[in-house]
């Protein structure tokens, strides 16, 4: 007992669950994935050390140049959007509504119901056949044909953005909520005293308060969405002729469904470094702003 | 085993006879692969001018619907017209998507590779031409939402009465036999059209077979060997009446093909099949290829930009560097 006393020894032990946790969980198949990436292995074959072979491979094939494309463009047009949305989102939530709770509650769904499970709903909506915004569509007489959402080039990428941005724009609501209720009454009244208006209270008040918030948010969003898998994967697969691959569906296609496991972990890798400066350069801007 | 089997049944199909075998030794025993066909709508291809007979009068006779490609899109410009096209599903999906590329391809001459599993042989003239056939068929003859269509979206348009038809296994018509009398009444299968180089089906066998890590291999191998006993096999094909293709030549004479004659087809269909990889073998690359939907994509690809030989020479360089490795 008198080891526990000793606030040092405490504290290792309360923190154990958690190391093993993250080492369990999350060093270890990293490290295995680092390693898998430098190997040829294939499922069943632990294949041999090739440096950096993989990568390099990799530059070579269109198709995953085609997918790095298509990440970036997943991500740098979803996350703005998210973003201004989500700040809407937050604004409106934070002022006096009817049945605020509620609806507090329930702008949280898209983000709180299994993305596998949302997938699904949107999988129907978007369908080629039975479409309903299709069907209404024709039944008004817009349209004298289906809406191919999934299966045109251009139609593919905007339709699962659409469905991203319904799902990542509840996570920027609530955690701008959090931020906006940080914000101090006596400044938005010293504010108004001094003859601000509610778009000078916002931008000279509110908008220094919770940059940091939105920062934050922003970083994990592009995390999130730059590893995207499961919303791609039940609308598309990838396809049509790769239009809508992402890094995540690509290297499981590679990884687990052709067995290449090592060309998989390289593929999944190569988000690694982009996003880890992305995160320095905003833990950096954070730090100094803090300064 | 597989050895005794494969002569107990008269040899072993076309499609199965490359799957279970490494070089020459076998890992594995055959016991074939779900079926594919065309499936139509009677009336409505009558109605288009084919010369489709009652499909009792088929199974009499022996004479299925013979088309070729450039038939059966002559058709579906009509079938399309009055408003029921043909369904061909073209997204990622490992069904639907390669059991017609693959065979379309094979029919015009084009090939992954060679019989020596090395030389890529896909960006043959035949093909391109073909190709770009099937570009000006796609808006013509076809739905053109096929390109975002996974495995089960032409069954659920079919038994909508949206198509005319469609490329698939007899789920559709065991589920129109179930919950939609009229269309099983009104719909029969046929192999799938034929090409300048023939006619082929996208099958790959399954595979039976002992991992080397079993704490019972010999009670594994004295199961097989009675499970594929021409009785129990046998009769597991009966129960399936046809949905799942035998792997053996023999079976291909069996009462069952005479039970139900809209499941006639199927009988056919074994002695046209081929395996990915075809004319070389299945193998790692051929599955590369596959699992990376290059063949699939070629042809979406086709559909997508109208440029039929932009995308065939994509899809030669994607075989190239999967098979040079």
């Amino acid at each position: 007992m008198a080891l526990l006393e000793n606030e040092r020894i405490l504290g290792l032990l309360l923190m154990l669950p958690g190391v093993l946790l993250l080492v369990v969980f999350m060093g270890y198949p990293f490290f295995l994935g680092l390693w898998l990436s430098v190997t040829d292995s294939t499922i069943g074959h632990a294949g041999r050390f090739i440096a950096f072979g993989n990568f390099v491979a990799l530059l070579g094939d269109s198709i995953f140049r085609q997918t790095a494309r298509n990440t970036f463009i997943y991500a740098m047009v979803t996350v703005p959007f998210k973003l201004v949305l989500g700040l809407g989102l937050a604004l409106v939530l934070n002022g006096a509504i009817p049945f605020r709770n509620a609806v507090r509650a329930g702008v949280l769904m898209p983000f709180i119901v299994p993305t596998a499970l949302s997938s699904l709903g949107w999988l129907m909506i978007f369908d080629p056949i039975f479409s309903p915004i299709s069907w209404l569509l024709r039944h008004w007489g817009v349209l004298t044909r289906n809406i191919n959402f999934l299966g045109s080039p251009v139609l593919a990428i905007v339709s699962v953005m659409i469905a991203n941005i319904w799902r990542g724009t509840p996570f920027f609501g609530v955690t701008i909520l959090a931020g906006l209720q940080a914000v101090p009454h006596e400044l938005h009244d010293a504010a108004a005293i001094d003859g601000a208006g509610a778009w000078q209270r916002f931008r000279n008040v509110t908008l220094p308060i919770i940059t940091g918030v939105m920062l934050i948010s922003t970083l994990f969003s592009i995390i999130m969405t730059f590893a995207d898998f499961q919303l791609i994967y039940i609308l598309t697969k990838g396809g049509p002729a790769n239009e809508t691959h992402i890094f995540g569906t690509y290297a499981y296609q590679i990884g687990l469904s052709a067995t290449e496991i090592g060309q998989g972990a390289a593929i999944a890798l190569y988000m690694f470094p982009i996003l880890a400066v992305l995160a320095i350069l905003l833990l950096r801007y954070l730090r100094r702003d803090a300064a | 085993m597989a050895e005794a089997y494969s002569q107990r049944g008269g040899g072993l199909e076309p499609f199965a006879a490359t799957d279970a075998k490494v070089g020459s030794r076998y890992l594995g025993i055959p016991h074939g692969s779900s079926n594919d066909a065309l499936n139509y709508r009677i009336s409505w291809l009558r109605e288009a001018g084919a010369a489709v007979l009652d499909p009792a009068e088929q199974a009499r006779t022996g004479k299925i619907l013979d088309l070729t490609w450039d038939q059966f899109f002559a058709l579906g410009k009509k079938l399309k017209a009055a408003g029921h096209p043909i369904g061909q599903a073209f997204g990622h999906s490992q069904g639907d998507p390669p059991s017609w590329a693959y065979p379309y391809m094979w029919s015009h001459g084009a090939m992954e590779v060679e019989k020596d599993g090395r030389t890529v042989a896909f960006n043959k003239p035949l093909f391109i031409d073909a190709m770009q056939k099937l570009v000006a068929a796609w808006k013509e003859s076809f739905d053109e939402t096929g390109l975002s269509w996974d495995d089960s979206s032409n069954n659920k348009a079919f038994l909508a009465g949206q198509l005319a038809a469609t490329l698939n296994g007899s789920s559709i018509y065991a589920a129109a036999l179930k919950d939609y009398p009229d269309i099983a009444k009104d719909m029969n299968h046929t192999l799938i059209p034929r090409g300048p180089a023939g006619r082929f089906a996208f099958l790959g066998t399954r595979t039976l077979a002992i991992l080397k890590n079993s704490k019972n291999i010999a009670g594994a191998k004295e199961f097989l060997a009675w499970w594929f006993e021409d009785q129990q096999y046998g009769e597991w094909l009966h129960i399936q009446a046809g949905y799942n293709l035998p792997a053996t030549k023999k079976w291909a004479s069996d009462p069952m093909w005479g039970k139900d004659p809209v499941m006639y087809a199927f009988r056919l269909e074994p002695r046209v099949g081929r395996d990915q990889g075809w004319a070389g073998p299945p193998n790692a690359k051929s599955g590369l290829v596959f699992s990376k939907y290059i063949v699939v994509d070629t042809y979406a690809k086709a559909i997508q930009s109208g440029d039929a030989a932009g995308a065939i020479k994509w899809g030669a360089d994607q075989l190239e560097a999967i098979y040079s490795r």
